[in-house]
């Protein structure tokens, strides 16, 4: 059994998972409401909060799993991208535990973990594929040739996809997070109420700082009962912009690539708008309770890395960027 | 020796992580070697290597809580409470400047603080600006926040030892002298004495 480890960004997240990719329990302490307060997440915050969530999540996975530390096989941890004081809780707990049970430790790259979540349970997808990875941090494009094997294509210019819907929707007075109250909010209006812009950028990456401007000067001008009665609107026509930049860049990249075969993960991934339109087109799409950071992704993701032995991850380090 | 006889020190407070290992019957030090504190595990392989010993020769845990710097004390925090957890052992938390207080008698520990500051003993861990220490003349600064700021501090008359006196170095052996409340690892929490700067700076966002 693989005890999986993530803490690269405001999740606290620990899961178990057996060898052929059943999962046990998938443990998600979320930090979001403790970082609504600073309206982004705080890397200091965040690591703190790791450092005391990070046992009581391990516990708990144990737990819902019905399992013990004796029982388990292998530590898998996210070694990066992400935010290094926090990936580094993650990385040392896991490290501990390896060493003392003498244990194999698999260190799991983030991205590989969103994508490896597409390797779990009867809808399993078949490399190749074009997948498209948009979170809070990330909106990549990836061709993924194997299990193990993936190479970008492109990459956001500015702004995440989970980011500007963040940011959206503090324009819109919605608060931080409020991708998802974003999301809802569409539902009651027009997206074709505003034209707001789709950012053609050469090649494979994407743009959405000038959307985010249309957003503010759209809203700037208006008075708080005009707010009020457009804001649905608002939402959903600039919820409307993001996805078709999101759709058309999977679409040309499958095309780019010769592949059939898209697919979609992260956080992003479980935006209503974004599904319904998706769905369709026979584009596969992560779990919805696999969208956000968690331990499964990256307990499936080891399952194709090296497993080390101890001393060879004694001195590995956490990194940053993709 | 017998399964659980020895304890472990570690300290992450600073660049250098001290680890120690120690007899828990006579306090005999059996092993002591500094690591980078990313190479926490390998360190302490090295110690029960050095001593013969294997990971089920660990009875208890002693930490050091800080203040230094935060990422290197939460790897040393996060893994000794892996370590706790894992080989089910009972851990006890030790102030690193109370601990290099007791290796310098006589001499007041700095701590460096970064952005100019250090965190010091006033009789409790403060946060403050080496201009700032008020020292009598004579006195004695140890602890890598003396020698960062040691021209600041003989200005005022203060006494900082050559960088490579031994008092100056964090000694994980100490605080297992120091070390006296045994129990759960989620106790176990890094003296930050400062709030992050978000906190400080932060505006009221509503919450959504
Ligand atoms: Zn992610």
């Amino acid at each position: 059994m693989i005890l999986g480890i993530e803490t690269s960004c405001d999740e606290t997240a620990a899961a178990c998972m057996t060898e052929d990719g059943q999962v046990l329990s998938n443990v998600v302490s979320s930090q979001a409401q403790l970082h609504a307060r600073y309206g982004g997440v705080v890397p200091e915050v965040a690591s703190r909060r790791h450092l005391e969530l990070i046992e009581p999540a391990v516990r708990e996975a144990l737990f819902e799993a019905g399992t013990t530390l004796d029982d388990i096989d292998e530590i898998a941890v996210t070694q990066g991208p992400g935010l290094v004081g926090a990936l580094l809780v993650g990385l040392a707990f896991a490290k501990g535990l390896a060493w003392a049970r003498g244990l194999p430790l698999a260190p799991v790259d983030h991205l590989h973990g969103h994508v490896a979540s597409l390797f779990l349970g009867d809808d399993a997808v078949e490399p190749r594929f074009a997948c498209l990875v948009a979170t809070g941090g990330h909106t990549l494009l990836l061709d993924v040739s194997e299990r193990d094997r993936f190479r970008r294509i492109g990459t956001t210019l500015d702004d995440a996809a989970g980011e500007a819907f963040d940011k959206g929707a503090r324009l819109l007075g919605l608060g931080y997070p409020g991708g998802a109250a974003l999301d809802r909010l569409s539902r009651d209006g027009d997206p074709e109420a505003y034209r707001f812009p789709v950012a053609r950028v050469p090649g494979h990456d994407f743009s959405f700082s000038g959307l985010k401007t249309a957003l503010l000067y759209a809203v700037r001008d208006l008075t708080a009962e005009q707010l009020a009665s457009r804001r649905a609107d608002l939402a959903a026509s600039y919820e409307r912009a993001i996805v078709t930049a999101l759709v058309r860049g999977l679409e040309r990249a499958g095309e780019a690539l010769g592949v059939e075969r898209l697919a979609l993960v992260g956080g992003v991934a479980a935006n209503s708008e974004l599904r319904r339109q998706l769905q369709p087109l026979g584009v596969s799409l992560t779990p919805l309770e696999l969208c956000t950071d968690n331990g499964a992704m990256i307990c499936s993701a080891a399952r194709y890395v090296p497993k080390l032995r101890f001393p060879h991850y004694g001195d590995i380090d956490a990194y940053s960027s993709a | 020796m017998r399964a659980g006889s020895a304890l472990l020190a570690l300290d992450t407070a600073t660049q250098h992580a001290s680890v120690a290992l120690v007899a828990r019957s006579d306090g005999r030090v059996l092993a002591e070697t500094s690591a980078r504190p990313i190479s926490l595990v390998a360190g302490i392989q090295r110690l029960l290597d050095e001593a013969e010993l294997g990971a089920d020769a660990i009875g208890a845990l002693v930490a050091g809580t800080g203040p230094g710097s935060y990422t290197s004390l939460r790897i040393g925090l996060a893994t000794a409470r892996s370590l706790a957890f894992s080989l089910g052992v009972p851990v006890a938390g030790v102030s690193t400047l109370q601990a290099l207080a007791a290796g310098a008698p006589g001499a007041r520990p700095l701590i460096d603080a970064r952005r100019g500051e250090v965190f010091a003993l006033a009789p409790d861990p403060v946060c403050l600006r080496p201009g700032d220490m008020g020292s009598s003349e004579g006195e004695v600064y140890v602890g890598n926040g003396a020698i960062r700021y040691r021209e600041t501090l003989e200005a005022q008359g203060a006494v900082v030892p050559p960088a490579d006196d031994v008092r100056h170095r964090v000694n994980a052996a100490l605080h297992v002298t120091l070390a006296s409340e045994f129990g759960d690892a989620s106790a176990l929490m890094p003296a930050y004495l400062r709030v992050p700067d978000a906190e400080r700076t932060r505006k009221e966002f509503p919450v959504g």
